[in-house]
C-alpha cells in the first residue's frame, strides 16, 4: 500500500467489497468515522457495509472538494496574512456552485446519498441533501410529487378526497 | 483511488426511494417546507399521509394564503390536526398582521403543549401577546421581529409607540437565545434582559432607545443594532466574549458606557461619524482595548436611521471621514488586538487614523484594509500592492521584524503611488517572508523532536514489538511507522 509519510491514508470499503483509499483529513469530514479514529487511532480499514460503492465515491468527492477548499481559504490566509474579503465571497460562491453542480443527480441518487449522509454523519451533505429533495417539492402537486420520486399512489380517491377537503388551502395554487 | 460517477443500473427508474427513507429523515425533509407545501404531501401516498402531523418544525407564511381567514383557519387545523405525540420543537410565523389576540394565544398555548423550544414572530404588533409568551418555561429561543413596512408609512422616530408592556413581575424564563427587533421601551428591554439567567446570546436590531441601559450578566454573544439613541448607551456584559455593534453616532449621542471585561471579539459599524461624535467614538473604541480581534466598519448607509432625505444631508455634513485625528490623545493602546481590519475611506484623514491605530496595537499581526469610496475625490491613498491594488489591501506578521515600522514609514510618504514606494512595500513584504521562514523551520524542528519523543513513550506503553521501540527518536518520517505494522 502506497503511503505519503505526511499524511495517514484510511481505507474505506463499501457494502459491495470496493476499497477507497483516502486522506485522513478526507474521511475525518465524516463523523462516524472520526469517531471511529478517535476511539481507535490505529484503525486504517474501515468496512461502511451500509453504503455501496457509488455513493461512497460521491461522498468522498464531497468531502474531498470541502476539504480541499477549506485548505486553499487557510493556505491563502498564511500566504498573506488573510484572504481578501472578495475573494472569499468568490471562494464560498464557486463552492456553492460547486455543490449545485454536485446536486444535479437523479432522485435516486438524492436519496441514497441523505442515507448515505445521515449514516456518515456528514452534516454538510446531510443539510444539502435534504434541502435539494425539500425544493423538489415545494410548489408541486401531488401528482407532480408522485412523479417526481415514481410514488405509488395508494390512496383510494375517498380517501384522497377527504384529505383535500380537510386542507383544502393546502391545495390551493398560490405562486 | 477509483472515484468515478456512479452508473445508475436503469431497473432502478420507477423505484420509489423516497418512501422508503426513515421518518426522521423525511421529517427533516418537511422541516424546510412551509405548512402549505409540507400538508401537500399529505395527499401524495399512504406513506405522506399523516406524516406532516409529527414534524418537528413548521413555517407558516401568510404569504402562502390568499386570505388573512384562510390563514387563521389553517393555523387552526394545523394543530387541530397535529399528532399529539409528537413534539414541536419550532414555529415560525409570518404575517404583517395577526388575527385577535385570543386566537393568537391559543395557537401558542397549543405549541407550548406541544413542547415549543423554538419561537419566531415576525409581525407588526405583538404587544399584547408579548407578556403571554413569558410564561413558557420549556421556550430556549425567541425571536420577535416587527415588519420592516411600518416604519416607512409614518414619520420616524416616534418615541409615543415604546409602550410599557412587560407585567411588573414575571418569572425568569429559560431562554437562552433572544433576538428583539420590536418596539420596546427602553426600561421594559432592560429589565426584561437583566432576569434572563439562562441567555447566551442577544440581538437586539434596528430599535430607537431612549438612553439605553442593558445588563446582562450571563450574555456570551451580542449583536447589537442601534438606530437613534440619546443622550446617553450603558452596557454591561460581565461575561461577554464576541460583540457586533452597529451605531449610528447621532450627535445628540454623548455617553456611551460599556463594562465587557472579556471581550475577545469586536466588529463595529457607524454609517458616518461626524466631527461632534468624535468624543463618543473615542468612548466606544476603549471599550474595545483588551479585544485580540476588531474589525471597524465605516461608510454603510444605516438601514432603519432615517429618510431617504435626511441620510443623503447628515452624510453630506459629515464629510464621509473616520475623523480619528482629533483622538491621538484619546485613542487607547490595544494591547492585545492581532487582528485589525478596516473598512473604511482611506483618504488622507483615514491614513492618519490608520497611522494612530499602528501605533497603539503593540502585537499587531495582521491587518487588513478596504477602501470604501463615498465619492468621486476620496480616493483610496494606501500603498498599492505588487498587482497595483489599492482597495483591498493586507499585511501580514506585522510583529515580526521592523515590518510595522516600515509600514508606517511608507504610509507617512508624501508623494502617492510612486514607483519608489511601491517597491518599498513589496520589499518589506519580502522581508518579512524570508524571517517568517526562518521561524517556521525552527518551529517545525521543535515540534518533530516534541512529536517523536511523545511517539515514543506512547509506543513503550503499547508494548510493540522492539522493531518500533528500539528506532533512534529522532526521526522525520514518524507517521509513517505509526500506522505502519
Amino acid at each position: 500500500m502506497a503511503r505519503s509519510s505526511t499524511e495517514n491514508m484510511i481505507t474505506l470499503m463499501s457494502s459491495d467489497g470496493e476499497e477507497f483509499m483516502v486522506t485522513e483529513k478526507v474521511a475525518r469530514e465524516c463523523t462516524t468515522i472520526r469517531n471511529m479514529l478517535e476511539d481507535d487511532c490505529v484503525i486504517t480499514n474501515i468496512p461502511l457495509p451500509n453504503v455501496t460503492s457509488d455513493i461512497l465515491s460521491m461522498v468522498i468527492e464531497y468531502c474531498m472538494e470541502h476539504v480541499a477548499a477549506a485548505e486553499k481559504a487557510a493556505a491563502e490566509t498564511a500566504e498573506k496574512g488573510s484572504s481578501s474579503a472578495p475573494a472569499a465571497a468568490k471562494a464560498n460562491k464557486d463552492l456553492e456552485e460547486w455543490d449545485k453542480a454536485f446536486m444535479n443527480v437523479d432522485v435516486y441518487t438524492l436519496c441514497d446519498l441523505i442515507l448515505a449522509a445521515n449514516y456518515l454523519n456528514v452534516s454538510g451533505l446531510l443539510d444539502l441533501t435534504i434541502q435539494t429533495a425539500a425544493n423538489l417539492i415545494k410548489g408541486k402537486s401531488p401528482e407532480q410529487i408522485r412523479k417526481t420520486f415514481h410514488i405509488q399512489n395508494d390512496l383510494s380517491l375517498e380517501e384522497e378526497e377527504k384529505i383535500r377537503s380537510q386542507t383544502p388551502w393546502a391545495f390551493e395554487k398560490s405562486e | 483511488m477509483a472515484l468515478s460517477k456512479p452508473e445508475l443500473p436503469s431497473s432502478s427508474d420507477e423505484v420509489d426511494r423516497l418512501s422508503e427513507l426513515p421518518e426522521p429523515l423525511l421529517l427533516q425533509i418537511l422541516s424546510f417546507l412551509s405548512l402549505k407545501f409540507a400538508i401537500r404531501t399529505s395527499a401524495v401516498s399512504r406513506r405522506f399521509r399523516h406524516l406532516w402531523t409529527a414534524s418537528p418544525s413548521v413555517n407558516i407564511d401568510r404569504l402562502d394564503f390568499h386570505s388573512g381567514v384562510a390563514f387563521n383557519d389553517a393555523i387552526n387545523r394545523f394543530f387541530r390536526l397535529r399528532n399529539p405525540s409528537a413534539p414541536l420543537v419550532r414555529i415560525s410565523l409570518k404575517s404583517y398582521l395577526l388575527p385577535p389576540n385570543k386566537s393568537v394565544i391559543n395557537w401558542l398555548n397549543s405549541a407550548h403543549a406541544l413542547g415549543l423550544r423554538e419561537l419566531s414572530i415576525h409581525t407588526s404588533i405583538f404587544e399584547a401577546f408579548f407578556p403571554h409568551i413569558l410564561s413558557f418555561h420549556s421556550l430556549q429561543s425567541l425571536e420577535l421581529t416587527s415588519c420592516a413596512s411600518w416604519d416607512l408609512s409614518r414619520r420616524y422616530f416616534l418615541p409615543a409607540t415604546f409602550k410599557q408592556i412587560l407585567p411588573p413581575t414575571f418569572l425568569a424564563t429559560n431562554l437562552r437565545s433572544l433576538h428583539f427587533q420590536a418596539k420596546l421601551s427602553s426600561s421594559d428591554v432592560r429589565r426584561f434582559i437583566m432576569e434572563q439567567n439562562q441567555l447566551e446570546y442577544l440581538c437586539l436590531e434596528a430599535v430607537p432607545y431612549h438612553a439605553v441601559d442593558i445588563f446582562s450578566p450571563t450574555v456570551k454573544k451580542a449583536k447589537l443594532i442601534f438606530g437613534r439613541v440619546e443622550p446617553k448607551i450603558n452596557l454591561s456584559f460581565p461575561v461577554l466574549q464576541f460583540l457586533d455593534l452597529s451605531i449610528l453616532l447621532h450627535p445628540r449621542l454623548t455617553k456611551f458606557e460599556v463594562e465587557m471585561p472579556l471581550l475577545k471579539k469586536a466588529n463595529l459599524k457607524i454609517p458616518y461619524v461626524s466631527e461632534v461624535s468624535v468624543p463618543v467614538l473615542g468612548e466606544i473604541l476603549r471599550c474595545f482595548c483588551n479585544v485580540s480581534e476588531l474589525s471597524i466598519h465605516v461608510g454603510d448607509a444605516f438601514p432603519d436611521d432615517t429618510e431617504p432625505s435626511q441620510r443623503h444631508k447628515r452624510l453630506k455634513q459629515a464629510k464621509y471621514q473616520f475623523h480619528l485625528i482629533e483622538l491621538r490623545k484619546g485613542l487607547p493602546t490595544f494591547c492585545h488586538l492581532q487582528n485589525l481590519k478596516l473598512s473604511m475611506c482611506f483618504h488622507k484623514y483615514g491614513i492618519s487614523d490608520l497611522i494612530c491605530f499602528l501605533q497603539n496595537t503593540p502585537v499587531l499581526e495582521s491587518l487588513q484594509l478596504h477602501h470604501v469610496e463615498f465619492s468621486e475625490g476620496w480616493e483610496s491613498k494606501l500603498p498599492q500592492d505588487l498587482e497595483g491594488n489599492d482597495q483591498h489591501v493586507h499585511f501580514s506578521n506585522l510583529h515580526l521584524g521592523d515590518t510595522k515600522i516600515e509600514l508606517v514609514r511608507c504610509l507617512r510618504g508624501e508623494g502617492h503611488h510612486t514607483k519608489c514606494k511601491r517597491r518599498r512595500m513589496s520589499h518589506s513584504v519580502c522581508i518579512t517572508k524570508a524571517k517568517v521562514d526562518a521561524i517556521l523551520a525552527k518551529h517545525m524542528e521543535k515540534v518533530t523532536a516534541q512529536l517523536t519523543s511523545t511517539m515514543q513513550t506512547f509506543l513503550e506503553r503499547l508494548n510493540l514489538p522492539p522493531l518500533l521501540t528500539d528506532n533512534p527518536p529522532r526521526q522525520s518520517h514518524l507517521p509513517t511507522q505509526r500506522i505502519g505494522v
